[in-house]
């Protein structure tokens, strides 16, 4: 391949480009954009999507610019009317097996600026049940193409779900078969755990004989994730962040590769973790342990937030000073050659040179080490991991006249009697004797039995710094989250112990961020003996030569995926998902049946009956419970619970059978409680059912009456429009939902109805649009409603409500579904305000609703209420159970 | 015995004549010739497809030229005791023709034969395909040691150039020119593909060559191999033609042992091996980039082009691939000279045609034709004609890439251009005649039908378009279609053929784009009118019971499965159309023909 540079026209410019660039990529460069979705930059061309095509001169039929090499002089049109007719062809092909309403529905302009949140649904369907609206391709496209409309009826295929694997979540119904999962997987990462299975239309992407992926060769680098433009496959604990949010650009600080990774933030908590793109073409390979372990690991529960000292043999919460304190008292009962520090191979640079000047100058000891030396179960293996040995080791045994092996020698006999650990200890048997320990840390472990106090301190996420790579560069990381609690970079409880302890050299100790230190460091550099290659040779086996073509070997060590430890914290401790693939494997290797134990529910009164899912993302749940059946009202509600840790829900009496004595629900998926429910089957049991809760609604014959549901709203007038109807009203039913795959019980209102109209966004059936399009139909019959009922989302609430004050202020109720805890109007979570008669009133939905008057709901302010617990929600997938109540079952809140 | 004369009975062993038991009649004249001890007198030969399918089993007693057909064990020895003995044609199992009603005795009269211009098939049904000396008598080998001998690759190439013989795969790409390509091509080892993934419905041109006459494929290959400089040639031949597989393989290794295949070939220094290569049963691997990748051991899924294969092919080295048959006409071209070939034929087309003839034909079977034969000639003199006096409506050409030609266009010549020129595609040779019971809407259901299972999934116009066709076509044939939907699968259509990707997806809407546009009044027929001209579709017939001449013997009330027919034994029955499922069970059971198709409408008035 030569460097020459040729020349070709793209629609009558001219561009140069070198010989062996595909037209794709010359037009890229020159900023013309052709559409394309299965294009991966360095990988073989695949052709599968055909929006890229293009006419080249010369050239018979239409050549996909992502597969045809650029030559001199050629003559290339990228754009077109015929071009861009046959895009919008194949795009509707496409569209027609992918749900699209959220891409020619009418509304959608309206929904972005109401900034609605997505409803954290199991099935994609639609902008607001998927995961990736903010970085989906096909809406990309979509709008480059200025496509409206889809003629044909969406064959939804209504597969089902992959969810029970670790990390990863496969959503079948999203796929459009670009190939670029299968191509990641076979041709840049070389595992081939998935490929096509079957032809023509029931192709799909499948691991062999459709195993799950945990039974498959799939090593969870989760690139398919990342390459996948549509959604179908996400990462499942934590695709509900928000794509736009705040994004850093930093490195994986788990081992010393160090790949790049883009965190994401949402309200400066971390939320995901992305490799760089550039990863994908620079032939970095970054494993699980980056891709999914460092948001569930960093936003631990059990994170360290205070510092703790022993009082009574107790550890407490104190404060920092109070902490600091009590380490100077104590130390300084010790001689300095008494008292040794152990330097964790996590610190950065900046940490570990500040640790060694505190030692220097403060404590006046040469006794610095590594932890690692004196943790003897540490495998080479697990070192040469470590994310900063180098670093660390070059920064501690600076000036340093002990050799390593002395200070060893002098913990191990007992000269030692006062520690400084900056990481737990594998056997904390070997501190035993120390008469005053300190240890630094971000996890409790065994090591606190013997430690006088506990510093909290931070991860490299929290902190930013430098680190010397396997390779000997220093790679660079930055603040990517808030700290957690009172919790505190490294280095800077070095610099403020020292300030406290001696405050003659606080000028030596004065740094206000990392960068501060690292510019002294580099002033120091000629004083820096490098130890490098020699030590970590001799005393490790630690390779210091490029790690490039030794990366995937590392990662595909399935076997020791628990020794990978982050501050002496076993990874797979706080990553429940890495937990149970380890297990599994290992069960797995050991040729036994793998014992996966299934969760037993409590027996309790509330049998379930059944649980189907009955449209897209809805189920119908029918519960056992006879003295709810009796008492019940059109308009209760229940609130349930699926364990005695679960999430208290609130759900609409849709139905009840006093003689069966069962009760009939209809939820959504939407978050992580509902999405527990999903799992329910026959026979089970929920811990509880509380009800009938909620006022009744006043039935009797108010005339013409019009009742309309969204989505799980449908579900929730039913009972009423059933009694209304039998009270003599004349009954219109407006049902509304994406797309007809999102209708249920449509029969049954068609029963009881005078007058149903359908409405969905893509048209599918019934009528295009949305509610206020049902109620422009309605009005435009000419019909006189008396009442008005509405229940669905807030948004289609308050659009409805606001429609029928305008058209001659028909008397409108809706049913709130505000956020609600124990339903008895104690805990006020689910207060709003109404406005009566232009004065504030608060009321509670649980106990003066849920059905309200629709005109006098403040909603701007029900809005906000309900996006407040965003950040716990999307959190909650990662960590799988309540941050309260986990720590009111460890004890640390009282009661 | 003293008539006993000495001949040669060549028995067709060929898969058709297989699968109409063969093989028992086959054995049962081996026994009786043992059991009267004609052994000395009378060779039986096992040999390839002649073409006669229709006829099978058959006997061709040499060198009397007489031909027996339809046979059953228990014929075999009258044939035996007749002819063999006493010297006279058994008169009933001989071939009747159709238009006159005589019995045929010389086969040279047969017009299924005299029509025809053998040149590849010559070998076929005449020599043992499991005797590599056989074929050697016939002359095989000697174009291989000829060009061996006097000519360089170029000049191979330049003959095969002004021979301006085509590809017989389908796309009729000049095969002198492909291979001047691959000659030229830089790259080492150079690979040589032979296609034989035959997946038309209806075709069996080259599984008749592999199986009757392998020997010409594989010393076509050889002159390709020496003219290209390749090394290494595969032969993938689809596994569902075990046959093939079976005697393919058998010629490669007497190949192998006389010297034509191996290291220093008539120690000419040409060293040439073949791979058998079974494909897995997709469709899509006739496809040449999805052909090799099968062979590479991978999915069978087509790559965009170019690269061309005589550029990059099998493992990114220039690979030539060629059609079975165009091999087979290899040797011939370099015996008998370009200019012997390229008089046969039109100018643009020259060399003969092979057709596999079948649909609604008396004479179904393989036929070889110089190439410009008329439709009408196929269909009425080779074919004999439409069975039971029905019209000849249409013709399927090329499978379920090609088009569907009317009967209108008869005069129509078999070349290239005319073919492409009506919307069709030459396609490798299927060839499907259509009476006037064949609905158009359902042939172009059949083929979207099949083409959409058998896509490979890659890309979206093949994978999505032809199931949205489908669904249309669906819609069409339930009676739930509008004439906008008309328009749509039109459009789609032309969305689908302009944006695939391989020539798969490129040619299948071919069926419904030639039938709409020759048949565009059926289709409205049945969005328009709710009707099935030809009484095909279900949802737009009824069965009707013609009460004159029910004899009421209730063999359709005891088969009907869905309990739709009525009436008392002796006396005329009748069907409940709303009970009925249109299983058309009774219609083909009816001893007395007194049941009807009719049209759904006239049952309710």
């Amino acid at each position: 391949m030569s460097n020459k540079t040729n020349t070709l026209k793209i629609n009558d410019t001219s561009v140069e480009f070198f010989d062996g660039q595909t037209i794709l990529e010359v037009a890229t460069k020159a900023g013309i954009y052709i559409p394309s979705l299965c294009y991966i930059e360095n990988l073989t061309p695949y052709g599968g999507c055909r929006l890229c095509i293009v006419k080249v001169e010369g050239m018979r039929g239409y050549p996909t610019a992502c597969s045809t090499h650029a030559q001199h002089d050629m003559k290339v049109i990228t754009n077109d009317k015929e071009l861009r007719e046959l895009r919008i062809e194949v795009l509707k092909l496409i569209l027609s097996e992918h749900p699209f309403s959220c891409l020619v529905c009418d509304n959608k302009g309206k929904c972005e600026e109401d900034g609605r949140n997505e409803s954290k649904a199991g099935r994609s369907f639609g902008c607001f049940f998927c995961s990736s609206k903010d970085n989906c391709d096909l809406r990309k496209i979509t709008n480059y193409l200025e496509l409206d409309d889809v003629e044909y009826q969406l064959e939804y295929k209504n597969s089902s779900l992959k969810r029970k694997d670790p990390f990863i979540e496969v959503d079948p119904n999203m796929c459009i078969l670009c190939g670029k999962c299968v191509r990641i997987c076979n041709e840049l990462r070389k595992v081939g755990a998935i490929n096509f299975a079957n032809r023509g239309h029931d192709t799909k992407v499948s691991t062999a004989f459709d195993l799950p992926l945990i039974d498959s060769n799939c090593q969870f680098c989760g690139a398919c994730i990342d390459v996948c433009p549509t959604g179908a496959i996400s990462s499942k604990n934590t695709k509900w962040f928000d794509k736009n949010s705040k994004v850093t650009a930093s490195i994986c600080g788990f081992c010393g590769i160090g790949c790049k990774f883009d965190y994401f933030s949402y309200d400066e908590v971390l939320a995901e973790s992305i490799p760089n793109k550039i990863n994908y073409s620079n032939n970095k390979f970054p494993c699980l342990f980056g891709r999914f372990c460092i948001v569930p690991f960093n936003n631990g529960n059990e994170r360290l937030k205070y510092p703790l000292v022993k009082f009574n043999n107790k550890l407490i919460p104190s404060g920092w000073d109070e902490a600091y304190n009590t380490i100077k008292e104590n130390l300084m009962k010790f001689r300095p050659d008494e008292i040794a520090i152990l330097a964790s191979v996590d610190l950065s640079n900046e940490s570990a040179y500040i640790l060694n000047k505190f030692a220097k100058k403060i404590l006046k000891t040469d006794n610095i080490t590594l932890t690692a030396f004196l943790n003897n179960k540490y495998s080479e293996q697990h070192l040469w991991r470590n994310a900063n040995i180098n670093g660390v080791l070059k920064n501690i045994t600076l000036n340093n006249k002990k050799s390593q092996e002395e200070i060893i020698k002098d913990i191990k006999s007992g000269k030692i009697k006062a520690l400084y650990l900056t990481e737990r200890l594998d056997n904390p048997e070997i501190v035993k004797n120390i008469e005053y320990l300190i240890l630094q840390d971000i996890f409790p472990s065994k090591c606190f039995q013997f430690t006088d106090v506990v510093l909290p301190t931070c991860t490299f996420i929290e902190d930013s710094g430098t680190f010397i790579n396997s390779e000997q560069i220093p790679s660079y990381f930055s603040q990517a989250a808030l700290k957690v609690g009172e919790s505190k970079p490294d280095w800077k409880i070095f610099c403020e112990l020292a300030t406290i302890y001696d405050n003659s050299i606080e000028s030596e100790f004065r740094f206000s961020s990392a960068d501060d230190i690292n510019e002294e460091i580099i002033k120091k550099q000629t004083d820096l003996i490098l130890h490098d290659s020699e030590i970590l040779m001799e005393n490790f086996n630690v390779p210091t030569h490029s790690f490039e073509e030794k990366t995937s070997e590392f990662i595909t060590q399935r076997s020791k995926l628990e020794l990978f430890k982050y501050r002496g914290e076993p990874i797979s401790n706080q990553v429940e998902d890495l937990k149970n693939l380890i297990e599994y494997r290992k069960s797995k290797s050991s040729e036994e049946k793998p014992n996966l134990e299934i969760k037993k529910l409590k027996k309790t009164r509330f049998k379930v009956i059944s649980n189907n899912e009955i449209a897209i993302n809805f189920f119908q749940l029918v519960i056992e419970a006879p003295l709810i059946a009796s008492k019940a009202k059109p308009g209760n509600f229940v609130i349930l619970m699926k364990e005695e840790i679960s999430e208290r829900i609130p759900l609409t009496i849709s139905d009840w059978d006093t003689v069966k004595g069962t009760i009939t629900l209809y939820f959504q998926e939407a978050g992580y409680s509902t999405m527990e429910l999903t799992d329910l089957n026959t026979g089970d049991y929920l811990y509880s059912v509380v009800g009938p809760l909620g006022n009744d609604i006043e039935i009797k014959n108010f005339g013409t009456v019009l009742l309309a549901g969204g989505c799980y709203g449908n579900g929730a007038i039913y009972p009423i429009a059933k009694a209304l109807k039998s009270a003599g009203n004349k009954i219109i039913v407006i049902l509304e939902a994406r797309n007809e795959n999102l209708f249920y019980l449509e029969e049954e209102f068609e029963e009881i109805s005078d007058l149903i109209v359908y409405c969905t966004s893509d048209g599918s059936k019934g009528l295009k649009g949305k509610i206020l399009t049902g109620l422009e139909h309605i009005n435009s019959q000419g019909l006189n409603l008396d009442r008005a009922y509405f229940i669905g989302c807030t948004y289609m609430m308050r659009d409805a409500s606001d429609y029928t004050k305008e058209r001659g202020n028909i008397p409108t109720f809706v049913s709130l579904n505000t956020i609600m805890i124990d339903g008895t109007g104690m805990c006020g979570c689910c207060r709003l305000t109404l406005i009566q008669d232009g004065k504030e009133i608060t009321k509670f939905a649980c106990i003066d609703g849920p059905i309200f008057n629709g005109h006098q709901i403040k909603w701007d302010e029900l809005f906000s209420r309900n996006e407040r617990f965003e950040e716990p929600e999307i959190s909650i997938y990662q960590t799988h159970s309540c941050k309260a109540i986990e720590k009111f079952n460890a004890g640390d809140i009282d009661e | 015995m003293n008539s006993t004369r000495t001949r040669t009975i060549r028995v067709c062993r060929g898969t058709g004549c297989n699968s109409l038991k063969a093989n028992p009649v086959h054995e049962e004249l081996v026994k009786l010739i043992q059991e009267w001890n004609l052994t000395e007198f009378i060779n039986v030969k096992k040999t390839g497809c002649h073409g006669f399918c229709q006829v099978g089993p058959t006997f061709i007693i040499d060198p009397d030229n007489v031909l027996y057909v339809n046979l059953k064990t228990n014929d075999v020895v009258d044939i035996v005791k007749h002819h063999l003995l006493e010297d006279k044609i058994v008169e009933r199992l001989l071939y009747k023709d159709p238009k006159s009603g005589t019995f045929i005795k010389n086969m040279n009269d047969i017009q299924f034969y005299f029509e025809q211009k053998p040149i590849i098939t010559e070998n076929c049904g005449k020599i043992n395909p499991e005797d590599i000396d056989e074929y050697v008598i016939e002359g095989g080998y000697d174009s291989l040691r000829k060009t061996l001998k006097h000519y360089s690759p170029l000049e191979v190439i330049e003959e095969i150039q002004k021979s301006g013989l085509r590809g017989r795969g389908g796309a009729g790409f000049l095969t002198g020119q492909k291979w001047l390509l691959c000659h030229e091509a830089p790259g080492s080892p150079k690979y040589l593909i032979c296609n034989g993934d035959e997946g038309d419905p209806g075709a069996f041109m080259d599984r008749t060559i592999l199986e009757s006459d392998p020997h010409s494929v594989i010393e076509g290959m050889l002159i390709a191999a020496y003219a290209i400089g390749a090394k290494y040639g595969y032969v993938y031949i689809r596994a569902e033609y075990p046959l093939a597989v079976e005697r393919f393989e058998f010629a490669i290794q007497q190949a192998m042992d006389a010297g034509y295949l191996g290291n220093n070939i008539l120690n000419s220094g040409l060293d040439f091996n073949i791979t058998l290569k079974k494909g897995a049963g997709a469709f899509v691997c006739g496809e040449e980039t999805a052909l090799m990748a099968s062979i590479m051991g991978k999915r069978g899924m087509p790559k965009p082009r170019p690269p061309y294969p005589s550029t990059s092919g099998l493992w990114d080295k220039p690979t030539n691939n060629n059609n079975v048959k165009t091999y087979s006409f290899i040797p011939k071209i370099i015996k008998k000279g370009f200019n012997w070939f390229s008089s046969i034929g039109t100018h643009s087309a020259s060399g003969t045609l092979v057709v596999a003839l079948t649909g609604k034909i008396n004479n179904s079977g393989l036929v070889e034709i110089p190439m410009g034969t008329s439709i009408g000639k196929i269909v009425y003199d080779i074919g004999g004609g439409i069975p039971n006096r029905k019209r000849f409506k249409a013709v399927q050409i090329g499978g379920p890439s090609g088009g569907c030609i009317p009967a209108r266009f008869s005069d129509t010549k078999m070349d290239y251009k005319s073919i492409t020129a009506l919307g069709s595609i030459m396609g490798s040779g299927g060839f499907i005649v259509l009476d006037e019971d064949t609905c158009m809407v359902e042939l172009a259901h059949y083929f979207i039908s099949f083409i959409q299972k058998e896509s490979c999934g890659k890309c979206v116009p093949c994978r999505i378009g032809t199931k949205r066709m489908l669904d249309i076509l669906n819609k069409i044939r339930e009676g739930k279609a509008n004439q906008e939907d008309i328009k749509v699968l039109e459009n789609l259509a032309h969305t689908v053929q302009k944006t695939s990707l391989c020539g798969l997806g490129q040619t299948a809407p071919n069926p419904v784009l030639t039938t709409l546009k020759y048949f565009k009044n059926e289709y409205e027929a049945h969005v328009l009118d709710k009707t099935c001209p030809a009484l095909v579709c279900k949802n737009f017939i009824s069965f009707l019971i013609d009460k004159n001449s029910c004899t009421g013997c209730e063999v359709c009330k005891t088969s009907c499965p869905s309990e739709a027919i009525s009436g008392i034994s002796k006396e005329p029955h009748y069907i409940n159309p709303d009970l009925c499922v249109r299983c058309e069970i009774c219609f083909s059971l009816c001893p007395n023909n007194s049941i009807s198709k009719v049209p759904k409408h006239t049952i309710k008035e």
